[in-house]
């Protein structure tokens, strides 16, 4: 008997509208399960104070993912490691797969979903920041009917995000990644496997006759949300890559951080790391880019 | 169970037999297994997801039981340690390999990492050890320092794929 | 290693008797029991470091579903916990942790009595906390408790051979450093249980997950006020242990109380939070060690001094440097030594004994501070060693007699299979550390003993009745293989009838590595006599003089004749008893090692018949950008005096290594006015199967003559030496000295950037 939840009603909804029904009902009092990796240990845990859960279980095609005209549509039900394993993601964003499998444990990636990843909020999330440099954004189904939201401009702080009561996030959409670009994702952790990210970076370049044309750097866990490092990636505009150039970006990386300290490491020491990971961030995404190299 | 909330019926099919039971909405499947259906292999190492001891197949996937509501196994497939060997006592070959291979030592462990190898075997039936390390990931064990049971693990899909090419 | 071809059995690679029930989740473990009846007990626990409280109760009692609801004011006269017997099972008035029990419920599931203590009312009156050893010894800081106004145990350590201070001062060389241990968990992957049954006002039956059955039974008695003769210890399958289970502990009392209550079976099972927050730990400390050696690179002087942070409460943490003082004064041959360690009472956690019981707190104190004073000496570190050496027939400082050693064999073999001389790739290191441990037992209490009965039925199988305890280390397998060696019976006719106080005869637990020597020892002799009996009736019925009957394979044939015209061991035992005024064949011996109980006061005194010794060696690469320290290769060598089983000692070996390589690099309990901030294993690291480094291990075989076989104990010394060979290898590769555990990558950036 090893788990004691608090007092919890459960509701299966079929289809999204009364799933967005029930929620917009239920408002502050109920969250949304899909994997339930992380929910069911926030409710044991007591972090989580909400006496009804609405499953998504029941709603097809959720976790469908699809060609979307150029782009590709993740749906949001569909796990980590579904996602790894699937040729079209690899093609499209081969760093979305080092990140799904960075996650965690093999068995936690079989339960949870890309969608719970975002949603949650958690700053040393693994999805998002690969997510964002890919220019990725999340559509939400609402009472009213659907928007999207950039996936920038989606977390609002520590487990808060732009989800409105009676909203559901159902898919990641991601844009076509430009030709001759490139991206990466790199994590330090305590431990080589289960462990959440003393820091996280992504990077994408685009590169045009050998400058590089666009690049993107986001930060994960390493500010109250995953966060774009803008001033690093303007750095690197019409530069040919160099290690100097991306030495400098990331002291850039560095200042936009906003680390903080706690049981995994000092705010000083993720701010080092965070200049480490950049670095190689950039070596990796335009090592891609230029087709050199495949993790 | 006493639970105070709405009891929801459901039924889970453990190891091939049906099991309905009335359960609270945050019963989780380990606790299913372990009290309604009282089959007590599948262990609770920290109801969180940390550990793997609860390990078990869900509709063919390894999941950490523990994090698993009940309400969401309602008419699936689950099988556990007791669902793995054959008829009259036969052992699994990932479970005689432990066993040959001195994989155990307290034991707590020993039923969710194999069920753990037993799943990623069937993901990746000829792996390097270090394959067989990230496949073990999610799967601690205090005892063995795991290299017994990554020589266990690769014995295992080493007679396995014997057998397999005999039958061929 | 070469397998031996000495033995039939002994020596060869065995699976564990216990496997297959492992392996199939048949094996029953606390969880799994289910009693008729048995209610859930639940323990509230202080919310507060330091603090005065009163309790009402009264609300969790009216909760329908609970059955009984204790306090200290419910059984008063039950006695305190502990070695020193200052641990209350509850908490009456003041709390001094965290962990402090100061309620308990029992109900008829775990959801209600979680919610009965939630409905029991506390009101606290807040003390300062004393959450730092050094605060704690200072003058007026808030008392802990009255029996030591000062916050330090009466119970000291103090140590003194020759005339360390004069020798330190003047040595040609020297060095003083200071390292920092951490708090770090035992983490068995099974948490804390025990459940209990009343039979009338004083007849106790308890399950449990002890390592200690036959002292449990006594310290239950003491502390209930019931005669311990009306107690029964029925030990379930253990998921790991590790020294954890080796006191008797609050929850285990307050488990017995509850069902004494509520007349029906109780069970009190842990959560993992649980676990974290109120099991012991192993013993942390401060150490100040200082050596001295001549220009030749001579030892002189070795001055210890410990400061351990002794928590709330004294389980057998308080005692661990009754321990440390082996390496101290024994570990290579110095010749003046002293060592000093003091308890002192904080509102942290409290320790318990943990695999190594000490010494690998001392060892890591000890052997990083040799590599310093080569440092400063200039000579290399492993050539300093190789001058100060212990050796076979030496009788060390503090009068440990050395019989048989290959702390020499070791630390050539370890040096040579790391290739200690190959030439370090920029930011890669090289390190080793050496071990002494008891291998022979160690008397800690006035026994040390163990007794087993083996018997023989009529169809040849053999039974081993035992008091030992198996924890997963593999002595249920050791007694099989002897009784399997000396009796020529096949292993699978070999069953072993352990874990319950009513027929196990005494044994004083599972420490101190001492089963496998003690109970094999036992073992052996119990089969040799049986053997004798066997012999005799086989002479009997072969009308043959005893001495000319041959016992081969487990067949017994006349000298000069053939095993074909043999008797087995199953006709020969019917022989013995299907007839009038038969004789059963069975017999008990019950083992106590040539060992001696040290003075309290001079810790002098060989306090194990023989002594094991190891090396550990690996060579790291640092990432110089991230501080991460990746193990390339580790080789262990121990001198294990004879391998029994291969597989178990290997086992053994790996599984110590991976917890020291945790104890290292990563393990580590947060404390934080006394509040743990990490009671969950995703921030309490344990090394996972990606985080273990390739390992080899040598077996040195030095034939003990006190050991069965030749064979020492080996249980601890996996991890003994570990984080002391990583320390030094780091050192090695970035130039600076990590002395504080765990070396995690963030001190190990900071220490380059020392450096530079």
């Amino acid at each position: 008997m090893g788990l004691t939840l608090p007092e919890i009603e459960i509701h299966e909804p079929e289809n999204l509208k009364e799933a967005c029904a029930l929620l917009k009902k239920l408002g502050r009092n109920a969250r949304i399960l899909a994997g339930g990796t992380d929910l069911i240990v926030d409710l044991k845990e007591k972090r989580a104070k909400v006496s009804h859960l609405v499953s998504l279980a029941e709603i097809v095609d959720i976790d469908r993912i699809k060609k979307d005209g150029k782009a590709l549509s993740i749906g949001a039900g569909a796990t980590a490691n579904r996602i790894a394993a699937n040729s079209m993601v690899a093609r499209f964003l081969p760093a979305l797969v080092d990140a799904c499998n960075s996650m965690a444990s093999y068995h936690i990636r079989n339960l949870a979903t890309i969608g719970g990843n975002i949603a949650s909020a958690v700053p040393s999330a693994d999805l998002p920041p690969i997510l964002i440099v890919a220019d990725a954004k999340v559509e939400l189904q609402g009472p009213r009917g659907k928007r999207k939201v950039k996936l920038e401009n989606f977390f609002k702080g520590p487990r808060r995000t732009d989800m409105k009561p009676g909203e559901v996030l159902t898919r990641i959409i991601i844009p076509a990644q430009p030709k001759k670009s490139g991206s990466s994702y790199h994590k330090f952790a305590l431990r080589n496997a289960t462990a959440l990210a003393v820091a996280g970076v992504a990077a994408r370049v685009e590169m045009e006759k050998g400058l590089i044309k666009k690049a993107a750097i986001a930060l994960g866990a390493v500010a109250p949300t995953p966060k774009l490092a803008k001033r690093a990636a303007a750095a690197l505009r019409k530069k040919k890559p160099s290690r100097e150039l991306f030495e400098k970006a990331a002291a850039i990386a560095v200042r936009e951080s906003k680390p903080i300290s706690d049981i995994r490491g000092s705010a000083e020491y993720r701010r080092d790391i965070v200049e480490v990971l950049t670095r190689r961030a950039l070596e990796d995404a335009v090592a891609r880019a230029r087709g050199k190299k495949r993790k | 169970m006493t639970a105070k909330g709405e009891m929801i019926s459901i039924t889970v099919t453990i190891n091939g037999l049906p099991y309905t039971a009335a359960v609270s909405a945050t019963m989780n499947l380990t606790d299913f297994i372990r009290e309604v259906a009282n089959l007590t292999g599948t262990n609770v190492g920290c109801g969180e997801g940390e550990c793997g001891a609860c390990t078990v197949f869900l509709d063919g996937s390894s999941v950490n039981s523990c994090i698993v509501l009940a309400v969401d196994a309602d008419g699936k497939e689950v099988t556990t340690i007791e669902g793995i060997g054959g008829p009259n006592g036969d052992l699994h070959p990932v479970q005689q390999a432990f066993i040959d291979c001195g994989a155990i030592q307290c034991g707590f462990c020993t039923p969710g990492m194999i069920m753990q190898a037993i799943w990623f075997l069937k993901q990746n039936p000829d792996p390097t050890p270090e394959e067989v390390r990230a496949g073990l990931e999610g799967n601690l064990c205090r005892c063995t320092g795991y290299e017994k049971i990554v020589d266990a693990v690769l014995t295992a899909a080493q007679q396995m794929n014997a057998v397999e090419t005999s039958v061929r | 290693m070469t397998e031996n071809n000495e033995y039939n059995v002994i020596g060869k690679r065995v699976p564990k008797v216990d496997a297959r029930e492992k392996a199939t989740g048949a094996a029953i473990f606390g969880h799994d029991l289910r009693l008729p009846g048995m209610l859930e007990g639940k323990i509230l626990r202080s919310k507060r470091a330091h603090a005065n409280f009163t309790i009402d109760i009264s609300k969790a009692e009216k909760i329908p579903g609970v059955v009984a609801v204790i306090t200290a004011e419910t059984y008063p006269h039950v006695k305190n916990l502990g070695f020193l017997q200052d641990n209350p099972a509850l908490k009456k008035g003041k709390v001094c942790s965290y962990r402090d029990e100061i309620a308990a419920v029992a109900a008829v599931n775990p959801e209600t009595a979680e919610d009965a203590i939630n409905a029991i009312e506390v009101e606290y009156e807040d003390l300062p906390n004393v959450c730092d050893i050094e605060f704690a010894c200072m003058e007026n800081a808030p008392v802990l408790h009255e029996h030591a106004p000062d916050n330090i145990l009466k119970h000291r350590y103090d140590f003194v051979h020759g005339d360390p201070e004069k020798a330190l001062e003047e040595a040609d060389f020297k060095v003083t450093s200071t390292y920092r241990l951490q708090y770090v968990a035992h983490c068995c992957m099974e948490p804390c249980f025990a459940a209990a049954q009343w039979d009338g006002p004083d007849r106790l039956t308890v399950y449990s997950t002890t390592q200690i059955p036959h002292l449990m039974q006594r310290d239950l008695g003491r502390v209930l006020g019931i005669p311990a003769a009306h107690i029964r210890i029925k030990q379930m399958v253990i998921g790991g242990a590790f020294g954890s289970k080796l006191d008797t502990y609050p929850y285990e009392i307050i488990t017995c109380l509850l069902a004494k209550k509520t007349g029906r079976p109780v069970r009190i099972a842990f959560d993992r939070e649980e676990e974290f927050i109120a099991s012991v730990t192993r013993q942390p400390a401060v150490i100040t060690v200082s050596h001295g050696c001549t220009k030749d690179g001579k030892l002189t002087a070795r001055i210890f001094d410990a400061v351990l942070d002794n928590g709330s409460n004294s389980s057998w943490g308080a005692t661990t440097p009754h321990i440390m003082a082996n390496p101290v004064s024994s570990l290579y041959k110095v010749e003046n030594v002293r060592m000093k360690a003091k308890m002192v009472y904080t509102n942290n956690a409290y320790a318990g004994a943990f695999r190594g019981y000490g010494n690998p707190q001392a060892t890591f104190a000890i052997e990083s501070n040799l590599d310093e004073l080569a440092k400063v000496a200039g000579i290399d570190p492993l050539e300093l060693r190789r001058r100060n050496f212990n050796e076979p027939g030496e009788t060390t400082p503090q009068d440990l007699k050395i019989t048989t050693c290959g702390m020499k064999e070791c630390t050539e073999a370890a040096v040579e299979a790391i290739d200690y001389d190959k030439p370090l790739e920029e930011w890669e290191g090289v390190g080793f550390a050496n071990m002494i441990h008891v291998g022979g037992g160690a008397r800690i209490y006035l026994s040390d003993g163990s007794g087993v009965t083996v018997k023989v039925d009529d169809f040849g199988r053999v039974v081993i009745i035992t008091g030992a305890t198996e924890i997963g280390q593999g002595t249920d397998t050791a007694m099989a293989m002897i009784a399997s060696e000396e009796l020529g019976v096949p292993l699978e006719n070999i069953s072993i009838l352990n874990s319950d106080t009513d027929y196990g005869m005494w044994d004083a637990g599972v420490h101190a590595s001492r089963t496998t020597f003690i109970v094999g020892n036992a073992t052996l002799r119990a089969c040799r006599m049986v053997k004798e009996q066997l012999i005799e009736a086989a002479a009997k019925k072969m009308k043959i003089e005893p001495g000319k009957v041959v016992f081969e394979k487990g067949v017994f044939y006349p000298e000069g004749g053939s095993p074909e015209d043999g008797m087995k061991v199953d006709k020969v035992a019917r022989s013995m008893h299907f007839r009038r005024q038969g004789k059963h064949p069975m017999a008990t011996y019950y083992y106590d090692p040539p060992n001696e109980l040290q003075d309290m006061k001079t810790l002098k005194g060989n306090v194990s018949s023989t002594y094991a010794y190891g090396t550990h060696a690996c060579r790291v690469k640092v990432d110089p950008e991230t501080g991460k320290v990746k193990i390339l290769k580790f080789v262990a060598a121990h001198d294990v005096g004879k391998v029994i089983n291969r597989q178990g000692i290997e086992g053994q070996l790996h599984g110590g290594i991976a917890q020291g390589i945790g104890y290292a690099l990563m393990e580590d309990m947060v404390f934080e006015d006394g509040k743990l901030l990490n009671p969950n294993l995703l921030d309490y690291k344990l090394v996972m199967a990606r985080d273990m480094p390739p390992m080899e291990l040598i077996f040195i075989e030095t034939d003990d003559p006190e050991g069965p076989y030749g064979a020492k104990g080996i249980g601890e010394a996996g991890l003994i030496p570990t984080a002391a060979a990583i320390a030094n290898a780091v050192e090695s590769a970035i130039g600076a000295r990590i002395r504080d555990l765990p070396i995690t990558p963030e001190k190990v950036l900071a220490a380059i950037r020392g450096v530079k």
